[in-house]
């Protein structure tokens, strides 16, 4: 590349970190209104969505990997919300100063203080609280990647981890879930079998193979009947049918993620 | 060099894809929404068009269809610039017409590596 591209592209950082602090503004506005209860809430939301949107694309491309995955997050987490009320709105918000404070900094942090700012964004709980607020209850926050297509599926097994107190994580693609799964650090993955890109199963077995991701565990979920031929031992099944609930809720227990163990994992 | 044009709502995307083409030799325009893409190969058809898939108004699948159906719109590479990455993205893309489908975040070398393999 030529020194002056190199140049240019620096210019344009620094003119990406400048205009999105506008951009951050238009978010902070959205969200007033809808607090204030001001204008149509759907188009405020549908705004807000998409400069998020927005902000996760070009702030990647620019290098802020960090906001990006943030922005990612924040998507997740509108997602996984039944509706954003007042304490839903705040985490909405603490999502956006801590994108603020980020690239006010200008500089894409290293992977401790990403890790450190991860592990400060808000997640969906039950009573619609953080975890932060009810950490009198030693809860750990728990991780949970979903590889799935958008759809009422998706959003209906999302909703109930939320419910059951895990932050999710969600990824339309086993690609994306790969560089994805690098980012968030989730403490297991929950994959369909069929994609067209790679099956789960393959997804299962490349996440294996990365030294980062090759202890989380990895559960498929599929409506196939019986056994699935040629399973590596390391993958777990859950079947999509009357008795998935409970399928997924032992599997979670079996891997100490949820019930009593889960309340043992967090008090450390 | 190829002609360019960026479709694109985003102004630092704009700004990005717009500086890099220019670096490689291409004479490079930028419009921000479908209508006005169509306005400008209307008046001159580009030989590579970036668009954006997620774009107020006319979206970017409706956008490809619109300059394939333009005269000389058939002779215009057209590379789907998105976030918006599902298999079924890339598949409505390319029946839309598009001829390379890019991910956003998306680096420098990629950008080049397309315009150099359409030029």
């Amino acid at each position: 590349m030529s020194f002056d591209l190199e140049d240019a592209l620096g210019k344009l950082r620094q003119e990406f970190l400048e205009g999105s602090v506008d951009r951050l503004d238009q978010i902070d506005d959205c969200l007033n209104r809808i607090f204030q209860d001001e204008g149509s809430r759907g188009e405020n939301f549908f705004q807000m969505q998409r400069d998020i949107h927005s902000l996760k694309g070009t702030a990647g491309t620019y290098g802020f990997t960090t906001v990006s995955t943030i922005a990612h997050r924040l998507e997740d987490y509108m997602e996984a919300s039944r509706r954003l009320d007042q304490p839903g709105l705040q985490d909405v918000q603490k999502f956006i100063d801590i994108i603020r404070r980020v690239l006010e900094t200008g500089i894409e942090p290293n992977e401790a203080e990403r890790d450190a700012i991860l592990a400060e964004l808000p997640s969906v709980t039950k009573q619609g609280k953080t975890a932060a607020e009810i950490s009198d209850q030693s809860v750990k926050e728990i991780i949970v990647l979903m590889v799935m297509d958008k759809g009422l599926q998706r959003k209906m097994i999302g909703t109930e981890l939320v419910s059951c107190g895990f932050s999710v994580s969600f990824s339309e693609s086993p690609v994306e879930a790969i560089g994805l799964a690098l980012r968030v650090k989730p403490q297991v993955i929950l994959s369909n079998l069929e994609f067209d890109e790679m099956s789960g199963i393959e997804l299962a077995n490349v996440f294996k193979e990365i030294k980062a991701t090759e202890e989380i565990p990895f559960v498929l979920m599929t409506s196939r009947k019986g056994k699935i031929p040629n399973l590596p031992s390391h993958i777990y099944v859950c079947h999509k049918s009357g008795d998935f609930a409970e399928e997924l809720t032992e599997t979670l227990i079996d891997l100490g993620l949820f019930g009593e163990l889960n309340a043992k994992a967090g008090t450390g | 060099m190829p002609t360019v044009l960026v479709v694109d709502d985003d102004i630092d995307m704009q700004n990005f894809v717009s500086t890099i083409a220019k670096a490689v030799g291409c004479e490079t325009d930028v419009v921000a929404s479908g209508q006005e893409a169509i306005d400008a190969l209307t008046a001159k058809m580009t030989d590579i068009a970036f668009v954006d898939l997620n774009m107020p108004g006319m979206n970017g699948w409706d956008t490809v269809k619109a300059i394939r159906a333009l005269p000389g719109g058939d002779g215009c590479k057209i590379i789907v610039l998105s976030g918006q990455n599902t298999m079924h993205d890339r598949e409505d893309a390319h029946e839309a017409g598009c001829d390379r489908f890019v991910d956003k975040p998306v680096t420098p070398e990629k950008i080049i590596e397309v315009i150099q393999a359409f030029s």
